[in-house]
């Protein structure tokens, strides 16, 4: 059902001001289910595990304020998007500041489902989105490596958001019009390796997060997934990764493997930024085999044609690509 | 004798005029400097490329690597010198922290000279096992851009 976006906001307006709640700070986190004890076993394969889908799910870059020297998954990293500037929550064990006190089912639900131990929803920019197709058993691992690592106290700060998006039914508005849990189903057509690319990017990597052009509320375009956009975090330019001849990326998969694990282009230039910093935390943890199946889902996309400034073909001719 | 200019003498007016008009070596054109330090880079950029050619052995041009390598440590050499003051005015990807954390930015530049050096020492001595030497110089590459560098 198409509703025009501006009735939405004003839809979700007059919702918002007739149901529960005041505009909130963010509260502290109510007494959940007694968890996992954490293990100290650092041996402990579920967490070895753990720490290899935490990477592959990239979660560190977010949830570490590197700039400002903040400490390890102590949140407080500044978001800055369209619609405010988020500030990443504390996903250590500390049980006041951060994760401590969450349950299994507490942690299944916020990463997959969108919605805190208190019932609130999360702003779609934590991309439970993508989260949403991971399996149970691989978030439950994620919680294991969080739960042993340190626990540091650092309370979660305020987003800064326009009045109209202060309230979490506004949260809750969006996940009715453009949220579809669920977890990550194989295609049997296709091979082991398609489904585990498939699997690392659109349930794990959220590459598409970042590499997808958004509508003015805020929601995938889903016609032209992985096509780059000039909009990006941080207002970064954010390159097309579908095979698209001449406007996305053509490089070997080689070369992609390589970009993946050491951030070198085929030019050889080495990227910067954002996607150094996706590699840094992320990808170049991973083994060659997952990356060589992230390039043959990447390169199985359908070519978009979706010319990113500078990413285009003049440029491109020059070998030149971040 | 005429003096438009009143109490001033004439040469002494003329002297002043010939000096403001004379470049001065330490200010030049900021755009000047951009599009050097550019092709600087992508010089870098281009040694690099082809020694990861060499280093992961899609070529085998392995006696040119020294060539390479001896560039890139001379290159590295340039390039805190490619970022003096108001050389932030154009088209630039370099990011305003490279200005404001200099001393970080000049970490940097030092290690991708140390790097680059330790690297052309693996090389020259003749070694086979260059490859984790030029992980290091390729890491001090992207640790930069991370920091200081805008996407395009």
């Amino acid at each position: 059902m198409k509703i025009p976006e501006k009735m939405l906001l004003v839809i979700t307006c007059i919702w918002f001001t007739t149901s529960v709640g005041s505009p909130e700070n963010l509260p502290d986190l109510p007494e959940a289910e007694s968890g996992l004890e954490p293990s100290a076993d650092p041996g402990n394969e579920i967490i070895q595990y753990g720490e290899y889908m935490f990477r592959a799910s990239g979660c560190a870059s977010c949830h570490t304020d590197e700039d400002n020297d903040g400490e390890f998954l102590a949140g407080g990293r500044a978001l800055k998007t369209p619609m405010g500037t988020f500030y990443t929550p504390n996903i250590t064990p500390h049980r006041d500041d951060g994760i401590g006190k969450w349950s299994d089912d507490d942690f299944v639900r916020a990463v997959t489902e969108g919605i805190r131990p208190d019932g609130k929803h999360y702003y779609p920019v934590f991309p439970y989105t993508t989260y949403t197709h991971l399996q149970r058993d691989d978030v439950i691992a994620i919680k294991n490596y969080l739960f042993s690592v340190k626990p540091v106290a650092r309370k979660n700060r305020t987003h800064e958001l326009p009045w109209y998006l202060r309230w979490r039914s506004v949260a809750r508005a969006w996940k009715a019009l453009y949220f579809e849990p669920g977890e990550f189903a194989k295609q049997p057509k296709r091979s082991d390796l398609w489904n585990r690319g498939a699997y690392l990017v659109r349930a794990a990597g959220h590459c598409a997060e970042c590499h997808t052009p958004r509508g003015r509320l805020g929601a995938l375009d889903q016609a032209r997934l992985f096509s780059g956009t000039n909009n990006g975090p941080d207002d970064n330019r954010v390159p097309n990764i579908t095979p698209d001849k001449k406007t996305g990326i053509t490089w070997k998969q080689s070369d992609l493997v390589y970009f993946f694990q050491t951030g070198a282009t085929p030019s050889g230039d080495y990227t910067g930024s954002l996607m150094a910093e996706v590699i840094d935390d992320g990808l170049r943890y991973m083994t060659e085999d997952d990356l060589k199946a992230i390039v043959r889902y990447l390169k199985s996309l359908p070519p978009v044609e979706h010319a990113i400034k500078d990413n285009d073909e003049k440029t491109k001719a020059k070998g030149e690509f971040d | 004798m005429n003096q438009p200019m009143g109490k001033i003498p004439a040469l002494v007016l003329t002297a002043i005029m010939v000096v403001i008009a004379l470049p001065s070596s330490a200010e030049m054109d900021s755009e000047e400097v951009i599009k050097y330090r550019q092709n600087v880079m992508k010089s870098m950029g281009g040694h690099m490329g082809a020694m990861a050619s060499i280093v992961r052995g899609k070529v085998d041009y392995k006696e040119q690597l020294v060539h390479h390598a001896k560039a890139v440590s001379d290159i590295a050499g340039m390039v805190p010198h490619l970022f003096p003051d108001e050389s932030d005015f154009g088209e630039t990807r370099a990011k305003a922290a490279v200005w404001d954390k200099r001393d970080e930015f000049d970490k940097k530049t030092r290690a991708l000279a140390d790097n680059s050096a330790a690297f052309l020492k693996v090389v020259r001595s003749g070694k086979a096992d260059y490859g984790p030497q030029f992980k290091k110089l390729a890491e001090s590459c992207k640790s930069c851009h991370k920091t200081f560098r805008e996407k395009k």
